[in-house]
């Protein structure tokens, strides 16, 4: 791509048609534009961009009607601000314009319109055709002569103190490269932080991965199994005990069909139970019958042995002859004598000899026994008939109880013949023991009813699991294809990171081939420039140092000045370069690109700016040179021979500036 | 006085009186044993002295045992001394072998006969009781067995109530 032209109307400050012609000859390749600050470089350079892709990016982005012709404007005036750009690519000749109307309003505003765009060509028939009719079309043109990413490069707008920012080399670096566009992809796959950003696509798939899902359903499967598992055992509890229900059951109609087959002989062994409980019951009777009986006769038969003596006892009595004395019963004359030897009577009396007491209570032991035997004899005259009455009384007791004793002897053997028969009847009889089935039967209704309770259990148990494993089951299909879909994001995260990992790969590689091939480009640049041997190194940062025996020197104003031309000019040559390899050109240089520089030598002194101008034209097919007019002798005398055509900017007032050709 | 000495059934009589006691549980304890023997003894007129020619253990009778019965024991003394024939005795000397001798003290000689007397009736008593009870086997037997003899007895002695 070569400029041919560009044409302003009423653009900024260029009021009215305005035009700078960069049509050169090969050997004379420079147009050199001058102005001081402030007199329109920056708006030339510019312009470019405006035209081409419309982008602002001027000082005020919006004024981009010249102001003295919007001062004239008046209410309902419409008025076009426009740039026309006319360029050579690949032997075909390209128109590009673009106008933006402006109207004035009735309340004194300006009004713009979009800008609009035009693209011609001219075919090999010398016809113009318009390069497409949409933005998208037209855009598409312009970017396959100049894509918008490198025009930075091409068309410099330059530093005002000359520093070259680390930033903006490597915003270049990575324009060149198109790497802002793997930048881009890189970003929107992984994110620029650290970590993955949670906008960029693995961002995105990771979010969508929710783990919990996978541990969620292999906790509901687990869940599920488990419940399988205890079913299974709750079932097969269920159908022992149905068999057991069943055993029981049919042990229980057993021993009830024996018992009802066995109730008559059940009915003799309860007779013969009542009998033997009878029989130790008389028999007890029988043993107190007797020992009442053995008793009496020891305590009592003595009045029956005596009274048969009586007759000869009293006969006896009643020859003797009895006193008339009365003597005191109970008392015989030994204790008459024992109280006189004490010498007190038992009233208290003081008994002593001589006295009369003495003499009364003595006298009685002539009429007491033994001395007389009268209150004796007395006495057993009524002890005989004590004993007559208490042998009536030990008759009718003795044969009393003797019957009593018969009464239970006569039971008893009554009870023992019918126990006798009952034997007899009950050995005949299919003896079983009715007792021990009772017991048995009682223990299998207990435990019939206990698995009777648990059969119940188990059913609960079986309806609550199975409703377990439904739950269970829906909830597991749930986080299972929740956890399918994780898989399927982990898969698009995966590969996301595969692409990012070869982006980032391939930007890494490119990134430091282009840096080297920029390093070693500015390198010579600077020699050249610098007319001596320094060792320029781009750092993986985009720092540039200037060494020497590999240590960095400190810049002064004319050595930063050297460093920064030297850095334009690298990078202008190497857009140029990936330029052509972009478009598959594989000799370099096979396409020309033009450098439009606005040139700032401030710093610089007069040997460098001559230099500087000299290499920075060898660099570029065309070089569009804005400078200062102070700064012109000195590129002058470096480009003498290649400056094709010079253009003054000549600033009438704040608003507006005349381009002059010198 | 009467029946305050130990008193001991030896020979065959300790055999009989521990039989009639302990196998044919006629008697409650010794003490019953020599008293009803003594009245037996008496009514039948049945005597028999102390047998020393087998050797057993002694069957004894305290004299705090003997004073439970001493009112019974001294009726049944006092009968047998009564009606206890004895040559040449006289209404006086009956009176006082029944009512006297077992308080003069002076005379000790007179009881000791007296008491021997007695005891040969109990002597007698008991090998009529062992005679007629011997064959008793169970309580039963001896049950019928003495209401037997006390039946005949009231039969025998007209004691019809």
């Amino acid at each position: 791509m070569l400029l041919k032209s560009i044409e302003f109307n009423d653009f900024r400050p260029f009021k009215g048609k305005q035009r700078i012609n960069f049509e050169c000859s090969d050997d004379k390749n420079v147009i050199v534009i001058l102005g001081n600050n402030t007199h329109g470089k920056s708006t030339i350079i510019l312009s470019f961009l405006w035209c081409f892709y419309g982008e602002s990016k001027f000082e005020r982005p919006l004024d981009i009607l010249n102001q003295t012709v919007e001062e004239h404007m008046k209410p309902g005036d419409r008025k076009t601000a426009s740039v026309k750009v006319e360029l050579e690519h690949e032997g075909i000749d390209y128109i590009i314009s673009r106008y933006q109307s402006f109207a004035m309003t009735y309340n004194g505003t300006l009004s713009p319109n979009e800008s609009v765009m035009k693209m011609t060509y001219t075919d090999e028939n010398g016809e113009t055709k318009p390069c497409g009719s949409t933005k998208k079309e037209l855009f598409d043109a312009m970017n396959a002569i100049i894509p918008k990413d490198l025009m930075p490069y091409f068309f410099f707008e330059g530093e005002k103190d000359n520093n070259i920012s680390t930033k903006s080399i490597g915003k270049a670096v990575r324009s060149l490269l198109g790497l802002d566009t793997l930048s881009k992809a890189r970003t929107h796959l992984r994110g620029d932080t650290q970590k993955v950003s949670t906008k960029s696509v693995m961002g995105v798939f990771e979010s969508l991965q929710n783990e919990t899902d996978n541990i969620k359903a292999s906790a509901e499967y687990q869940k599920k199994v488990d419940a399988e598992n205890k079913l299974k055992l709750v079932s097969d509890r269920k159908e022992e005990i149905e068999t057991q229900i069943e055993n029981y059951e049919k042990k229980i109609d057993e021993i009830n069909e024996i018992l009802r087959n066995n109730a008559p002989t059940r009915e003799l062994q309860k007779r013969r139970d009542s009998i033997d409980k009878d029989l130790k019951e008389e028999r007890r009777e029988l043993d107190n019958a007797i020992a009442r009986y053995i008793k009496n006769f020891n305590n009592n038969s003595i009045a029956l042995f005596s009274v048969p003596l009586f007759g000869k006892v009293k006969s006896m009595l009643s020859q003797m002859d009895l006193d008339d004395k009365s003597g005191i019963k109970g008392i015989e004359g030994p204790a008459i004598k024992e109280l006189l030897r004490r010498g007190e009577c038992l009233c208290g009396t003081e008994l002593k000899e001589g006295t009369i007491a003495y003499r009364t209570i003595e006298k009685y032991i002539n009429i007491l026994p033994p001395v007389n035997i009268s209150t004796s004899i007395r006495e057993m005259f009524d002890l005989m008939s004590q004993l007559e009455k208490n042998c009536v009384d030990y008759i009718n007791s003795f044969r009393n109880d003797y019957r009593d004793i018969q009464y239970c002897i006569n039971k008893i053997n009554d009870l023992e013949r019918e126990e006798a028969s009952l034997l007899f009847e009950l050995s005949k009889a299919n003896i079983i023991n009715a007792d021990q089935y009772e017991d048995d039967l009682r223990i299998y209704k207990k435990r019939l009813s206990d698995l009777r309770d648990e059969k119940d259990n188990c059913i609960s148990d079986i309806t609550t699991l199975n409703n377990t494993i439904d739950t269970a089951t829906n909830n597991y299909n749930m986080y299972k294809s929740k956890s399918e879909k994780n898989k399927e994001n982990q898969l698009y995260y995966e590969y996301a990171e595969a692409i990012y990992n070869w982006v980032n790969d391939s930007y890494n590689k490119k990134e430091v081939t282009l840096r080297t091939r920029l390093n070693n480009i500015v390198t010579e640049l600077f020699n050249n420039i610098y007319s001596g041997k320094r060792e320029v190194e781009i750092d993986s940062n985009y720092n540039i140092w200037v060494k020497v025996n590999g240590k960095p020197l400190a810049l002064t104003g004319g050595l930063k000045i050297i460093q920064y031309f030297s850095f334009v000019g690298g990078l202008v040559k190497l857009a140029g370069e990936v330029m052509n390899e972009r478009n598959g050109e594989t000799e370099i240089y096979g396409e020309e690109y033009p450098l439009v520089l606005d040139a700032a030598f401030s710093h610089a002194d007069e040997n460098h700016v001559e230099t500087i101008s000299k290499e920075l034209s060898t660099v570029t097919n065309q070089l569009v040179f804005a400078v200062m007019k102070k700064d012109w002798n000195y590129v002058e005398d470096g480009i003498k021979d290649k400056i094709c055509r010079v253009y003054n900017l000549n600033k009438v007032n704040e608003k507006e500036i005349i381009i002059e050709e010198v | 006085m009467l029946f305050d000495k130990e008193y001991e059934f030896v020979g065959k009589h300790a055999t009989y009186c521990r039989a009639l006691k302990d196998e044919i549980s006629l008697f409650s304890t010794f003490r019953e044993a020599y008293m009803i023997s003594a009245i037996v003894g008496f009514l039948y007129g049945t005597k028999s002295e102390k047998d020393t020619t087998v050797k057993v253990n002694p069957a004894s009778i305290l004299p705090s045992e003997l004073a439970k019965q001493r009112l019974n024991l001294r009726n049944i003394y006092r009968y047998i001394m009564l009606l206890e024939e004895t040559d040449g005795f006289s209404i006086e000397d009956y009176k006082s072998r029944t009512f006297k001798d077992d308080s003069d003290d002076e005379e000790p000689e007179k009881v000791k006969n007296n008491m021997e007397i007695f005891n040969s009736y109990v002597l007698g008593g008991i090998e009529i009781l062992y005679n007629k009870f011997k064959d008793c086997n169970s309580k039963k037997d001896t049950v019928n067995m003495l209401n037997e003899f006390l039946e005949d007895f009231v039969q025998d002695n007209e004691l019809q109530v």
